[in-house]
């Protein structure tokens, strides 16, 4: 089967990436280096085509009911709010993790992961009870603009307020495009739009322009999977480019630049962030891969009582940092050695770009798990040593000014 | 189009060796460093190990992946760059300049079975 292509993809072709497959898509690996693109996302702003992302709407009576039955966390019934989860199956194993996100009443975006979306869409089909699930997958995109700059960038778009959009929140707002590039910009291509609508739109002023060089309105999430301030917007297919060129047109003076998903990676192993089919692919529960602050034991979900008795034995391995003392990058599938036992095995790492340290994430038995554990890695027949971390490896400064200075008026 | 040096011979598996007497200096290409982006972490041999043509001498990694190397000619490691390995990114910088080992050669009749610079041109191109 040939890969899906994002609407971006001649943009990225033509713009010099080196495309890669992942989750059945062709996406961009990186434009100009995964170490430059990696800083310039911590240091100014980076702007991520991740349209392969899963977008999922669910609608109906009761889909607050049936997503809070499906969900390890709590799910917001709030309109405009946002919250990061884990699906699990009967035996309490993570199908994937995802981010639902209220619209309305009655009416939710889930944000999966490319690889397992496949499986999710007949797993929540089966367990809703007369709500409707649509794949919408194709009809958006999902772009992700992150950096401190960010917000800055975003704003000078839009007359709503979007700097002081708290994490996890979401919006819709009508972006300023110019006449040009709306020009390209045909209703009727848009089928599906309406899709992610529900939420009020922000105020539109008469200084935002007229009418037809304001976008229709477009989701935005105070999300994102590096480590920085961000967004996650939500633009109909046929504003791709469009929207893409005018967010990296409104940074440029701020050093804004197209990031591919190496950077994304290293990014987010930087900040301890997961990653769906490498660090765990179906076959690990939420406490195995430390996540026991995404369960909520006070609700009833498919796979509760799995963890239940998991967490009762509590012998369970678990997933954790690691930095390495000698030379060497640990990489997926290195064992990790305690003197001559093999107990257990990396699934991400990476020499940092920022950090400039080796690193990964391991599964280790219980008994290996309190931080500042020396353990070894085989790095292909030689062993590095190693000891175990807290997450994350990478937090972000507090801003140096004060985010009210930075807003527009 | 990169240069490729005239004056070095080259393997089917990108790495190039610059021969002065019965030394030749050994690195990768230009087409290699592209392919592996951002280099991180170099694993050269120790100096007095004896390679084989086409045996491994080590390892290249860049923050994505991880390539081997492989001797060009059969040889004697008289020299590790110990720079570059504490500043690997050079390989990016100047591929052609960025040597990794010196060898003395064991028979510098294995030269001949390289590629010139015009036939390693035309491998990559068609790449």
């Amino acid at each position: 089967m040939a890969a899906f292509r994002t609407p971006l993809y001649d943009w990225h072709v033509s713009h010099g990436a080196r495309m890669i497959e992942f989750g059945g898509w062709e996406m961009p690996l990186q434009f100009t280096g995964i170490v430059e693109e990696h800083l310039a996302v911590r240091s100014a702003a980076g702007l991520f085509d991740v349209s392969h992302m899963g977008k999922l709407l669910l609608t109906g009576s009761g889909a607050h009911e049936a997503i809070a039955r499906l969900s390890t966390n709590d799910t917001p019934a709030t309109p405009g709010r946002a919250r990061y989860t884990h699906l699990l199956d009967d035996e309490g194993r993570i199908i994937d993790d995802v981010i639902f996100t209220c619209l309305g009443p009655d009416r939710f975006l889930c944000v999966c992961n490319a690889g397992p979306r496949r499986r999710l869409v007949p797993w929540i089909k089966d367990h809703l009870r007369g709500q409707e699930l649509r794949d919408l997958t194709s009809d958006f995109l999902c772009l992700a603009l992150q950096g401190p700059e960010a917000p800055g960038i975003l704003s000078r778009l839009t007359s709503t307020d979007v700097e002081s959009l708290k994490t996890f929140r979401a919006l819709h707002v009508r972006l300023k495009l110019g006449r040009e590039a709306m020009a390209v910009f045909r209703p009727a291509e848009m089928e599906g739009w309406g899709g992610l609508g529900g939420l009020a739109e922000g105020p539109a002023s008469a200084a935002a322009g007229s009418a037809e060089s304001l976008t229709p309105s477009i989701l935005v999430t105070r999300t994102g999977y590096t480590g920085e301030q961000g967004f996650e917007l939500f633009p109909p297919a046929a504003l791709a480019v469009p929207v893409w060129s005018a967010l990296l047109d409104a940074g440029a003076d701020v050093g804004v630049r197209p990031v591919g998903l190496g950077a994304r990676d290293t990014l987010r192993l930087e900040k301890g962030y997961l990653l769906s089919g490498q660090d765990f692919t179906g076959r690990e529960t939420s406490l195995e891969t430390n996540s026991e602050w995404l369960v909520k034991w006070d609700h009833e979900f498919i796979g509760r009582e799995a963890l239940q008795v998991q967490k009762e034995r509590g012998d369970h391995r678990r997933l954790l940092g690691l930095r390495l003392a000698d030379r060497g990058v640990p990489r997926h599938g290195c064992r990790v050695l305690a003197g001559e036992r093999d107990v257990g095995v990396v699934t991400s790492g990476t020499q940092t770009p920022f950090l400039r340290k080796s690193i990964g994430l391991a599964y280790v038995p219980v008994g290996y798990a309190a931080a500042g554990t020396g353990v070894d890695i085989d790095i292909r027949g030689r062993r590095a040593r190693a000891r175990i971390v807290p997450l994350p490896f990478y937090r972000r400064a507090k801003p140096s000014r004060p985010v009210a200075l930075s807003r527009q008026p | 189009m990169p240069m490729y040096p005239s004056d070095y011979r080259y393997s089917t598996d990108h790495e190039w060796i610059g021969v002065s007497g019965r030394r030749g200096r050994v690195g990768i290409t230009d087409f290699a460093q592209k392919q592996l982006g951002d280099v991180v972490y170099l694993e050269l041999p120790e100096v007095g190990a004896s390679l084989q043509k086409g045996e491994m001498f080590g390892t290249i990694e860049s923050v994505k992946a991880v390539s081997e190397l492989y001797a060009p000619v059969s040889g004697r490691v008289v020299e590790v760059n110990t720079a570059l390995k504490g500043r690997p990114q050079g390989v990016n910088e100047d591929p052609h300049g960025a040597w990794m080992i010196a060898l003395e050669l064991a028979d510098p009749g294995e030269l001949k079975a390289l590629l010139d610079s015009a036939a390693y041109g035309d491998l990559v191109e068609k790449s």
